[in-house]
């Protein structure tokens, strides 16, 4: 990823509907989130231009519970809402009877779910920091303990072994619970490699 | 079939700067057609880089349809 590549800029090409191959955005944040976290600063949303409908102060999690509650009510009103913050996660859940129906193919619905909850955030708040995260019937949950399993056999086999491991390719998402259950392992470390569809962890021993 | 219009027009709104502009048309032909109309210079933040934000509607409209059919969602360009 260049250097140079700047939330302004990504916001920009992201709005111009350039269907060229981009950076994908959320590869951007997920690696954000593992390096470069606290360097980036969001661009002061007064210098954006309000939008239409969108009461001004509205927090990050308001929009996002706004959004999902008007999703909510046109297709399944039956289900429940919660929503949380978490440091820099926006953070939902969705339960009740059909909630399961929501996830997709490996999680592909709430995947969409959560790219319109964010596109909607980033036109309301444009807080780039910010992820949105949405879970329906303790789907992500469940994935995200796995993952963590994963991350932790891998982990003692390459110290046990001296060998780096890599990992089958993964979608952004999930390298990055990867690399931050590994963050604090005082015996690996962690990158993703190669690109694209191919893109995946490399755990190291130290 | 209003109810999925209804919920298409609610994505569309929720990533374009002027909701007011927003309409959708719907027909059955066989497949559902959906004709989406936003203010000018609007489409690419229907569409997203590299279609991502316009897929993400279909899949999010494709579970919502009880009866799964095909569907097909269309930017069209206001006549001037």
């Amino acid at each position: 990823m260049p250097a140079s590549f700047l939330p302004s800029q990504l916001r920009r090409v992201y709005y111009t509907g350039n269907v060229e191959k981009k950076t994908n955005l959320d590869e951007y944040l997920a690696d954000l989130g593992i390096s470069e976290g606290g360097e980036v600063e969001a661009e002061p949303a007064a210098t954006l231009p309000a939008a239409e409908g969108v009461l001004p102060g509205q927090s990050p999690e308001q929009v996002v519970r706004a959004f999902l509650e008007g999703l909510l009510r046109r297709i399944k009103p039956s289900l429940q809402l919660s929503v949380h913050t978490r440091g820099d996660t926006i953070a939902a859940e969705i339960e009740g009877s059909g909630a399961a129906s929501l996830i997709g193919k490996e999680g592909r619905t709430l995947a969409a779910i959560e790219l319109l909850a964010y596109t909607r955030l980033m036109r309301d708040c444009a807080r780039t920091e910010l992820r949105v995260q949405v879970d329906a019937a303790g789907y992500r949950r469940r994935h995200e303990e796995q993952l963590a399993e994963l991350a932790q056999r891998s982990a003692v086999q390459a110290m046990k072994s001296g060998e780096a491991v890599h990992l089958a390719p993964q979608p952004p998402g999930d390298r990055r619970i990867i690399h931050l259950v590994l963050k604090e392992s005082p015996g690996v470390s962690t990158e993703s490699e190669g690109e694209g569809e191919n893109r995946h962890v490399v755990i190291h021993p130290k | 079939m209003a109810e999925l219009a209804d919920l298409v027009e609610y994505l569309v709104a929720s990533v374009v700067d002027d909701p007011s502009q927003v309409r959708v048309s719907v027909r059955r032909d066989p497949e559902l057609h959906f004709k989406v109309q936003v203010a000018p210079g609007e489409e690419g933040r229907v569409i997203g880089r590299s279609g991502r934000v316009i897929q993400a509607i279909r899949t999010v409209v494709r579970v919502a349809d009880p009866n799964h059919r095909r569907l097909r969602i269309d930017l069209v360009t206001p006549e001037r």
